[in-house]
């Protein structure tokens, strides 16, 4: 399952993994998820936080809930006391964080001076600049550097609020002394006990032919996508996206459903087209044969241009 | 460096051995193309004459008019062509070959039941038999290109192989030689063949798209072929990927000095018809006698033109010669409409179903007759029309005609129901694979109460026609990133 | 399933044929009518829609073209594998329960299966879709039943 960045550039949707857009998944994914009750965070118009998903449990129950709605009545359901707690822990957080950089910026000072007297650069005012490169030069990942710069550029308490807004990680402890922990608005609240409905009434239920399709080619171990780009309901790739082209366009049909022949030569000609197979596919309705319980009960045609005519 | 060059020579002999046949066809052994503005003068089968302009002065124009006054052309000018229509094939079949010559000639009526386009099949067959006294037919220049594509396609997997197969052995070796990876030469060299190939196929497939080009001039008409731009089109949609085999030859840090032997030439390719003839001896002078097994055959839409607004063809049916009145071709053609066709019963001309398909498909034929256009078919492409501007041989349809039936006037009746975003995302793809531009023609059907009692009226059909309303939208991909200029 | 009566699908299938006969140079052709056409063991039950068997002048469905470079050497080529043709007219509309029926009476395939990767697709059921339209062009689509990766072309 790899449902959809939000908000990329189209020519290069899969790429953008790494600065933590959120992620849209499509229906039948979400429908997935709730039935197979893996994930436990979501929201309406299932839009999922990426990068949320690091901190909190994988596994559990998947719940949909409308956001703005759920999260307004899990604050209002906190009892006083777990106000009190939300509030001290954001204290604390703050504290920690903020003793935190200080300790790390000192730390970093010194290495600095370290670093530049062993190389004999030694100037009595180390400009800003330097440090940061110096501290690059060790071996940080790329992606803690930046959050230093960050905190450092933020440093004191008028920033915060700022920066609790636009951040969106919460670091995770690296393996060595230092950590940061860059609030989220609500990080403190999701952390503390925000009261979800185990089930929500707002499960998307996708067009029953389209979900037993999804299903049945996702437990084949295909990988699907929206299909809107390619003409087609999903796009079938037979294992990671970034790795594979896709092998099939693929349109479900319910099984006495009508499909006008112009739509199977439109079909075989746009996937001959693009070196890929068009699939139809639907839930057979009748007893599910003995000998082929690996289908689910699921039929699928392939269609490709014949080479001649 | 030295490396370099010397791959840099072994590219150049390589793509010289496998370009040089592949360099010789199309272009080179091709027939003198016939004059298309002649044979095609005649935009529609009508005759016209054209009498100089009267000047009162001048006795010669008067005689002239007086002349054409008193003894009007024998030949008047109305042609009248006769079509069988055929329950089997749902259509009106012409087999006179005057008849056929020329309503292909003046308007690219009709299709050859065995050809693409053309009625050439006789040809192909002679030739097929060893007539020599034929000239190629557009249809054996589609079948020698593709047949050259698949050769290219052949060779450029051959080349993968090959190279992929270059790649292990070096990696064996050099594993068995130092036992870790250094920071040797990527090897290119090969891979920069494959890439020729490619383009070279690429080249191959793009002449067959040129509308322009010459020598393949109803090519497109028979062109459910992989569409050529596969690959670009694969690329603008993000899903670029690079070929396995080349990232393999990149990034593999091993360095093997570059193979000298060129991929061994492929024997120049023989344009083959048939197994049975390629190696049959030719004489020198053949002519062959065929029973020709093809008919010229129009669309219902077609034959209805021809009929009701050129009045130039009259409609037999296989039980008796006697032409059908107009009322009974229309009877004919409503029941025919869809297949399996409709019971006898169920249609009455005094209250027939506006919303029948021959109706519908006949008024967007008419509309865009009318106006000039030459319309066949669209199913290779997933329409219901193509549009050409003066003809097939003269250059590619341009538009894609999708006939989307509206309701407006029709109490209750939903419109388009069961299509979604993709199924028409999926029509634009097929025809911008082909360059062509899909318009949607909405015609606003009206309901039965507007069109009943047309057969009272003088001139009725025209009536009930007046009543369908055409609205066209004409739709095109719109990619931001590549719509710059 | 359709309610076309069987003497229009004979009228469709006599369409075809003529094509494949004239236009594409088809050989072994015979009509597929009843089970028993197809497998003399069955019952004398008719077909859901009366088929075409042929063999057409190339292989047509080869899932590793690759692997035919050596046969293109080799003067010899082995005959084309005959192939299974539905005829169907551009106005109809099939659905799902229609197609299955149609493979459900088929064979399956004795197995092409020489190892390699194309051994399990080339046991799937294929036929041939000739989608007859009003112009007498007819177009052909390899369906399988099943999946089947697409070729490598």
């Amino acid at each position: 399952m790899c449902g959809t960045l939000f908000g990329t550039l189209p020519q290069a949707q899969q790429q953008n993994i790494f600065l933590g857009l959120p992620l849209e998944l499509m229906r039948e994914e979400a429908r997935l998820l709730v039935d197979q009750r893996e994930l436990q965070w979501g929201k309406k118009n299932i839009i999922l936080d990426w990068i949320a998903g690091s901190n909190r449990s994988l596994k559990g129950v998947a719940t949909i809930v409308e956001d703005s709605l759920a999260h307004r009545d899990a604050v209002k359901a906190l009892s006083e006391t777990d106000k009190a707690d939300i509030l001290s822990l954001k204290i604390q957080e703050q504290d920690k964080l903020m003793l935190a950089n200080r300790e790390e910026s000192i730390k970093r000072k010194e290495a600095a001076i370290e670093n530049a007297k062993a190389s004999g650069k030694w100037k009595t005012k180390p400009a800003r600049a330097s440090e940061s490169s110096i501290d690059k030069s060790k071996e940080t990942p790329l992606f803690e550097s930046t959050l230093d710069a960050i905190v450092d550029g933020v440093g004191g308490e008028g920033g915060r609020e700022e920066l609790a807004s636009t951040a969106q990680r919460t670091s995770a402890d690296d393996g060595s002394q230092r950590q940061y922990v860059i609030p989220m608005a609500s990080s403190a609240i999701g952390l503390h006990s925000l009261r979800l409905p185990r089930e929500a009434e707002n499960i998307p239920s996708p067009p029953d032919a389209r979900y037993q399709v999804y299903k049945y080619l996702q437990s084949l171990g295909y990988f699907m996508s929206p299909g809107l780009r390619f003409g087609c309901q999903f796009v079938a790739y037979p294992g990671d996206p970034l790795r594979f082209h896709s092998h099939f366009l693929v349109k479900s049909l319910q099984w006495d459903e009508e499909l006008s022949m112009l739509d199977l030569v439109g079909g075989g000609r746009l996937g001959t087209g693009v070196k890929k197979a068009w699939m139809m596919a639907g839930l057979e309705q009748r007893d599910i044969e003995a000998d082929r319980p690996e289908s689910h009960g699921v039929r699928t045609f392939c269609v490709e241009w014949a080479g001649f005519g | 460096m030295a490396d370099t060059s010397a791959n840099g020579a072994a590219t150049a002999a390589a793509t010289a051995a496998i370009g040089s046949p592949l360099n010789k066809p199309p272009h080179s052994a091709k027939p003198k193309r016939p004059n298309y503005n002649v044979i095609h003068a005649d935009p529609l089968p009508v005759v016209l004459y054209h009498s100089p302009t009267l000047i009162p002065h001048n006795p010669i124009s008067l005689l002239h008019h007086l002349y054409l006054y008193f003894f009007p052309p024998v030949q008047s000018h109305k042609v009248t062509y006769i079509g069988v229509f055929s329950p089997v094939t749902m259509s009106v079949e012409i087999r006179d070959p005057t008849a056929v010559l020329d309503l292909w000639n003046k308007g690219f009526w009709g299709k050859g039941s065995l050809s693409r386009s053309e009625p050439t099949w006789l040809n192909r067959e002679m030739r097929r038999l060893g007539d020599t006294q034929v000239g190629e037919t557009s249809e054996e220049i589609t079948r020698r290109r593709r047949d050259q594509r698949k050769e290219m396609k052949k060779e450029r997997a051959r080349k993968e192989k090959e190279e992929l197969q270059k790649i292990k052995e070096a990696e064996a070796k050099n594993n068995e030689d130092t036992g870790s990876v250094s920071n040797g030469k990527p090897i290119i060299a090969d891979s920069k063949v494959v890439v020729e190939l490619e383009t070279e196929i690429k080249g191959l497939d793009e002449t067959v798209t040129e509308p322009s080009h010459p020598s393949v001039p109803t090519e497109e008409a028979g062109l459910p072929t992989p569409p050529p731009s596969s690959d670009e089109l694969n690329t603008s949609d993000g899903e670029s990927k690079t070929d396995i085999v080349n990232i393999g030859s990149e990034t593999l840090p091993v360095s093997v000095p570059p193979t000298s032997d060129s991929p061994p030439a492929q024997p120049a390719k023989v344009v083959r018809f048939d197994s049975n003839t390629s190696t049959k001896e030719i004489p020198v002078e053949k002519k062959v006698i065929v029973q020709n097994q093809e008919h010229l055959q129009l669309m219902l839409s077609e034959a209805f033109f021809l009929a009701y607004a050129l009045g130039v063809l009259s409609v037999t049916t296989a039980d008796s010669p006697k032409p059908l009145s107009l009322p009974e071709i229309f009877k004919l053609f409503l029941r025919h409409s869809i297949f399996p066709p409709l019971p006898e019963s169920s249609i009455s001309l005094t209250n027939f179903n506006p919303d029948n398909s021959f109706l519908i498909n006949y008024v967007v034929y008419h509309h865009f007759r009318s106006l000039g256009w030459v319309v066949k078919s669209g199913v290779k492409f997933s329409v219901d029309y193509l549009l050409y501007k003066r003809g097939p041989v003269f250059s590619h349809a341009e538009f894609a005609i999708l006939i989307i039936p509206s309701y407006s006037r029709w109490e209750g009746k939903e419109e388009n129901v069961g299509r979604e975003w993709y199924w028409l995302h999926s029509i634009t793809r097929v025809n911008s694979q082909v360059k062509k531009t899909v318009v949607l023609v909405y015609v606003d059907v009206p309901t039965a109460d507007e069109v009943k009692g047309w057969d009272c009226e003088t001139d009725g059909l025209k009536t009930v026609l007046g009543k369908y309303r055409i609205r066209e939208v004409a739709l095109r991909r719109w990619i931001p990133g590549r719509n710059r200029e | 399933m359709t309610t076309a009566e069987t003497s229009d699908l004979l009228n469709l299938r006599s369409v075809v044929l003529s094509n494949l006969q004239h236009q594409h140079y088809w050989t072994d052709i015979k009509l597929l009518d009843t089970q028993v056409d197809i497998d003399e063991n069955t019952q004398n039950d008719p077909l859901p829609r009366p088929m075409i068997y042929g063999r057409p002048p190339e292989q047509l469905y080869n899932p590793e073209p690759a692997s035919s470079t050596n046969e293109a050497s080799s003067s010899e080529k082995p005959p084309a594998d005959k192939e299974y043709v539905l005829p169907v007219h551009l106005t109809e509309k099939l659905t799902l329960r229609t197609w299955a029926s149609v493979f459900d009476n088929l064979p399956t395939p004795s197995g092409a299966a020489e190892g390699g990767e194309g051994g399990g697709d080339a046991k799937k059921k294929r036929i041939v879709v000739a989608v007859v339209s009003g112009d007498s062009t007819v177009v052909y689509y390899i369906m399988h039943d099943g999946i089947v990766k697409p070729r490598q072309n």
